[in-house]
C-alpha cells in the first residue's frame, strides 16, 4: 500500500480543484443554454402579447360606435394595455399581461349584451383576430412554462443547486393557468 | 370479496384513460374510422402529390375525440410531434377533426401563416368542409378544405426554391468528428492505463474513477456514477497492476504504448451519428397557434 507523500496530497488537491473547475464551466454553460431558451420562449410571449395590444385601439373604436356602451369595461382595457407597456422587468410584465388578459375578458363578457354590435362585420373580422392571438399566446404561454420548468428544476438540483445562485441563475416566473385564460369567453361568431 | 369491490371502484378514476395522440398513419390518420379505405387512399394520395410537387405537408387527423383536450393545442401538439411540415420552412397544415365532439382546427405552420392568415383558415372551414360535414360527407369535405388550401397558398412554396440549401448536418463532418473523439478517448484510456499499471498502488485508479463520476455528475447530473465508477476504478487499477508486476508481455505492451506514444497522437476509430427523424414521413416543420376552429 503506497503512503501519500506531501507531493501526492498536494497532486490530487490539484486536480480535485481542476474538476471542480470543469464542473463549474459544464453547468454553467448546460444553464446558460436553458436560460437561452427561456428568453426566446419569453421573446415570442411579448411579441404574441404586443400582437394583441395592437388591436385594442380597433376594439376600442369598434365598440364606441355603440352609444350606449358601458365605459368602465372599456377604460379597464386600455389602462390594463398601458400598464402592461409600461412594465420593465419580465417579472413585472408576466403580472401586468395576466393583468390584460382577464380585463379584455371582462370586456368580451359585457359585449354578450349587445347584439347588435356583435352582428358587425368589423366586430367579427376583429374577433377572428382577437381569437387568434389568443391561441398564439396559449402556445406562447406554454412553451414558455416549460421551458421555465426545466430550468427550474435544473438549477434547483442538487448539486447545481450550490452554485446556480453564485452564477447568477436566479428563477423564473411561470404564468399562472388562471381563470381569464381558461374562460377566455368563446369568440362564437 | 367486499375489499376487492371496493377496491375495483376506488381505482376506477384512475383509469379513465387522457386524450393520446394517434399513431401517425401517413398523410391521412383516421383513428375514427369514418372514411373508407378507399376515401383514404385518395385522399393521402392527393397530399402525397402535393408534398412532392410543392414540400408542403398538409396532415389529416381524425379522432374520435379529444377527451375535452383544446383542439388548437392538440393540433399543435401533434404537429410538432410529428413534424409536419419542411425543418427549414414550417409549412406543414394540420387539419384536425374531432369526430364525436364535431369540431375542428386547421392548424397552420409558422411558415404558412402569411399564405394562410386565420381568416382564411376561418373561411376555408365554413364555406369548404364543414357544409359538407353536415351532410355526412366527410371524404368530400377534406378534400374540398385541401383543395382549397392549396389555391391559397399557390405558388408560394415550390420546391427550387429550397434547392441548394444544405438540410443536415453534413455526415462527412460527422465522421471525421467521431473518429477525432474515438482518438481522444483512447488516448486518454491509454494515459490512464500506462499511469497505473507501473505502481504497485491500487487506490489512484479509484480517484480516478470518482474524478470522473464528478465530472459525469457535473455534465449530466450521474451522481450515482461516482460509487460505481470509484470501485471500477479500484479494480482497473488493481487488475492492470497486477498483470504489469505479474504478467511480462502486459508490461512489454504497456511499454511499447508509452514510447509509441511519444511518437505519434492519434489512433484507429470509426462510426457514425445517426440523426434523428420525425415520424412517419414528415420533415420536421413547427407550429405556434396559427390557424382557426369550426364546428358542424
Amino acid at each position: 500500500m503506497a503512503s501519500f507523500s506531501k507531493k501526492h496530497v498536494l497532486l490530487i488537491i490539484g486536480i480535485v480543484v481542476l474538476f471542480l473547475a470543469g464542473w463549474i464551466a459544464v453547468t454553467y454553460n448546460t444553464l446558460v443554454g436553458q436560460e437561452t431558451v427561456v428568453e426566446t420562449a419569453w421573446s415570442v410571449v411579448e411579441t404574441q402579447y404586443q400582437r394583441r395590444f395592437d388591436l385594442v385601439p380597433n376594439l376600442v373604436s369598434t365598440v364606441k360606435g355603440e352609444a350606449d356602451f358601458e365605459q368602465s369595461t372599456l377604460i379597464e382595457v386600455t389602462n390594463a394595455r398601458a400598464r402592461a407597456t409600461g412594465a420593465t422587468t419580465q417579472g413585472e410584465k408576466l403580472e401586468a399581461f395576466q393583468g390584460f388578459d382577464s380585463a379584455l375578458a371582462r370586456l368580451l363578457v359585457t359585449v354578450e349584451a349587445y347584439p347588435q354590435l356583435r352582428a358587425t362585420q368589423g366586430f367579427q373580422d376583429l374577433m377572428a383576430q382577437l381569437e387568434g392571438t389568443e391561441n398564439r399566446i396559449a402556445v406562447a404561454r406554454k412553451d414558455y412554462n416549460q421551458a421555465v420548468q426545466q430550468y427550474t428544476v435544473s438549477i434547483r438540483q442538487f448539486p447545481t443547486v450550490l452554485i446556480a445562485g453564485m452564477l447568477g441563475f436566479e428563477p423564473r416566473g411561470f404564468f399562472e393557468a388562471d381563470e381569464s385564460a381558461e374562460a377566455a369567453p368563446a369568440v362564437d361568431f | 370479496m367486499y375489499v376487492l369491490l371496493f377496491l375495483a371502484v376506488a381505482l376506477l378514476p384512475l383509469q379513465t384513460v387522457a386524450f393520446e395522440i394517434p399513431p401517425n398513419d401517413g398523410f391521412v390518420t383516421d383513428a375514427a374510422g369514418i372514411l373508407s379505405p378507399e376515401e383514404e387512399q385518395r385522399l393521402e394520395s392527393l397530399l402525397s402529390a402535393y408534398q412532392a410537387e410543392t414540400t408542403n405537408e398538409i396532415a389529416v387527423v381524425i379522432v374520435e375525440t379529444t377527451e375535452g383536450e383544446p383542439l388548437m393545442e392538440t393540433a399543435v401538439e401533434i404537429g410538432r410531434l410529428w413534424g409536419v411540415g419542411t425543418k427549414e420552412n414550417d409549412n406543414g397544415i394540420i387539419l384536425l377533426i374531432s369526430y364525436a365532439d364535431r369540431e375542428m382546427f386547421l392548424a397552420t405552420g409558422y411558415g404558412l401563416e402569411g399564405a394562410v392568415p386565420d381568416i382564411v383558415a376561418k373561411g376555408v372551414i365554413e364555406r369548404e368542409v364543414t357544409p359538407r360535414f353536415r351532410d355526412g360527407e366527410f371524404a368530400a369535405g377534406i378534400e374540398a378544405g385541401v383543395l382549397a388550401l392549396q389555391k391559397h397558398i399557390g405558388g408560394e412554396y415550390t420546391p427550387d426554391r429550397y434547392a441548394g440549401s444544405s438540410s443536415d448536418f453534413p455526415l462527412s463532418v460527422a465522421f471525421f468528428f467521431s473518429i477525432f473523439v474515438l482518438a481522444f478517448l483512447s488516448a486518454v484510456v491509454e494515459g490512464i492505463l500506462i499511469a497505473l499499471a507501473p505502481s504497485r498502488s491500487w487506490w489512484a485508479g479509484g480517484i480516478v474513477g470518482l474524478l470522473l463520476g464528478i465530472f459525469l455528475t457535473g455534465a449530466s447530473g450521474w451522481w450515482w456514477s461516482i460509487p460505481f465508477l470509484v470501485i471500477a476504478g479500484f479494480v482497473f487499477d488493481f487488475v492492470v497492476s497486477r498483470l504489469y508486476h505479474f504478467d511480462e508481455r502486459f508490461a512489454r505492451f504497456v511499454h511499447r504504448r508509452k514510447k509509441h506514444r511519444r511518437t505519434r497522437w492519434g489512433g484507429p476509430g470509426g462510426g457514425s451519428f445517426g440523426g434523428g427523424h420525425s415520424g412517419g414521413g414528415f420533415s420536421g416543420g413547427s407550429f405556434g397557434g396559427g390557424g382557426a376552429r369550426g364546428s358542424w
